[in-house]
């Protein structure tokens, strides 16, 4: 996976960032499960240890996929992509801006 | 015996030992602990004395540096002779497999790894518990790990042969404020652990597996508890090993109902010189279907090889789609092929005290779909499969 969203996946200037972010938020509040309320997960925090499982994220995946209305590759349903919300979003943002 | 993996020479000196313990001492054995639902002492006694159990230990550390093709090998081997043993020995494998890929890190892990096979210690298994289903990748009880030691109490729903073992491995959530999916597993010895019996184990099949629940209890070192998430060990190593090892064994139960039924054939065929037994025609099928899980698990077997060698990349989604598949797809199909034995040796295979009786391999093999039940796991794959999108 590119990192190149990466950068702009935390910042605060970014409007395309924080929409993804939103999304992210409002789809792990909605179905992720989590034991943590999600006001209280940083962005780079561990979201297995607050509470995700496999499972789970697959309908994460599947709510984000209605949100943006795309498929995704599964490639992005990795472990590793699903750790932290930082992480999705750098994914989700690489992969809807692929000329970046 | 029938064999089915290709093997490196070390692979090939392992598995004539399992023959020979197979064909020697299994074999001698396995109406006994069937029918008594007892521990097959002398069966894990004669593995213990090839220095079996401590196969897939490093040669430093005092095994054979065996593959995991050389494991499937042996379960296959035992499986044609003794149901129970050959699953006995497949759990032992899955946690030093589990010991082995994510313990050589740690110098006291290294220490158990060479104590176990120094020692051909027989390792259990304690991931099930009361209260959660049979879900294995949730946990109710939380390990309690200080600066030098850790605790764990589970109510533990099955621990197989765990009254024969010297070691324990058993996940807990990782602290007490841990999600029931944030779990550890850690490596408890039996001198530091107590367990009290809740149940009894009086089944159809795989009854010398001695598969009891009871309370664990356990104190031991801190340096005990694996640094990786079980989420990492189970993904990576715990579920593929555990699919592939039983799957072989499974094969190989399945493999001696099929010879069982083509010595019938043979039989029946030097009566009727004239004609071909009207049973032929099924046990060519029968051969057919059997010819059919033997190259799926070859398969298998080949690509977890292919992959092991990197542990430190997660199986991709596809390969682990495919590696949990093989569990419900073989344990189906080698209970199919058992019945389909029994209908060829009709009687002669129904009763028991024929060289055709196939009434265990049956029993045997009903356990398959059912040891982490292929339902559940049909229906997380079945999830997947509503994102996963390549062919």
């Amino acid at each position: 996976m590119a990192p190149s969203g990466t950068s702009t996946s935390t910042s605060t200037n970014s409007s395309k960032g924080n929409d993804v972010n939103g999304v992210v938020r409002n789809t792990l509040l909605a179905h992720g499960k989590l034991i943590t309320a999600i006001e209280g997960v940083t962005d780079e925090a561990d979201l297995y240890d607050a509470g995700l499982t496999s499972m789970s994220t697959v309908t994460v995946m599947l709510a984000l996929e209605d949100a943006f209305d795309v498929e995704f590759p599964e490639t992005l349903l990795s472990r590793k992509t699903f750790s932290s919300i930082s992480s999705i979003e750098a994914a989700l943002t690489a992969f809807l801006t692929p000329d970046l | 015996m029938n064999r089915l993996f290709e093997l490196s020479s070390t692979g090939q000196h392992l598995l004539e030992l399992a023959e020979k313990v197979a064909d020697e001492v299994c074999a001698v054995h396995a109406v006994d602990v069937d029918s008594a639902g007892r521990f097959p002492h002398e069966a894990i006694a004669a593995l213990q004395e090839q220095r079996l159990l401590g196969a897939y230990a490093p040669v430093d550390l005092g095994g054979y540096g065996a593959s995991i093709t050389d494991i499937a090998a042996i379960c296959h081997a035992l499986g044609q002779r003794c149901s129970s043993t050959a699953m006995i020995f497949a759990m032992h494998q899955i946690q030093m497999a589990c010991l082995v890929h994510h313990g050589l890190d740690n110098d006291a892990l290294c220490e158990e790894i060479r104590m176990i096979a120094e020692g051909q210690q027989l390792v259990a298994s304690a991931t099930t518990e009361l209260g959660v289903g049979g879900d294995v990748r949730t946990s109710l009880c939380a390990a309690d790990v200080g600066e030098s030691t850790f605790t764990v109490r589970k109510e533990a729903s099955v621990i197989s042969y765990a009254d024969f073992a010297e070691a324990i491995l058993v996940t807990a959530r990782r602290g007490n404020d841990s999600a029931s999916s944030d779990q550890v597993i850690a490596l408890a010895r039996k001198d530091q652990t107590t367990l009290t019996p809740i149940s009894n184990w009086d089944t159809l099949g795989m009854r010398g597996t001695c598969s009891i629940g009871y309370v664990l209890e356990t104190q031991g070192s801190s340096q005990h508890v694996l640094p990786l998430p079980y989420a990492d060990i189970s993904s990576q190593t715990m579920l593929p090993v555990s699919h592939i090892v039983w799957a072989s064994l499974w094969l190989g139960i399945a493999t001696d109902a099929v010879t069982r039924a083509r010595t019938f054939l043979r039989t029946s065929a030097r009566k009727t010189l004239d004609r071909t037994p009207p049973i032929a025609s099924s046990v060519a099928a029968v051969f057919g279907d059997l010819e059919m899980i033997r190259a799926t698990v070859l398969a298998a077997v080949k690509q977890y090889e292919a992959t092991r060698s990197d542990l430190s990349t997660p199986m991709s989604t596809g390969d682990s789609l495919r590696i949990s598949l093989l569990k419900t797809s073989v344990s189906v199909a080698v209970r199919r092929i058992v019945v389909d034995c029994l209908e060829i040796c009709g009687i002669a295979g129904y009763r028991n005290d024929t060289p055709y009786s196939v009434g265990r391999h049956l029993r045997d093999t009903h356990s398959a779909a059912l040891m982490v039940h292929n339902e559940r796991i049909l229906t997380n794959m079945g999830r997947l499969l509503c994102v996963y999108k390549e062919d």
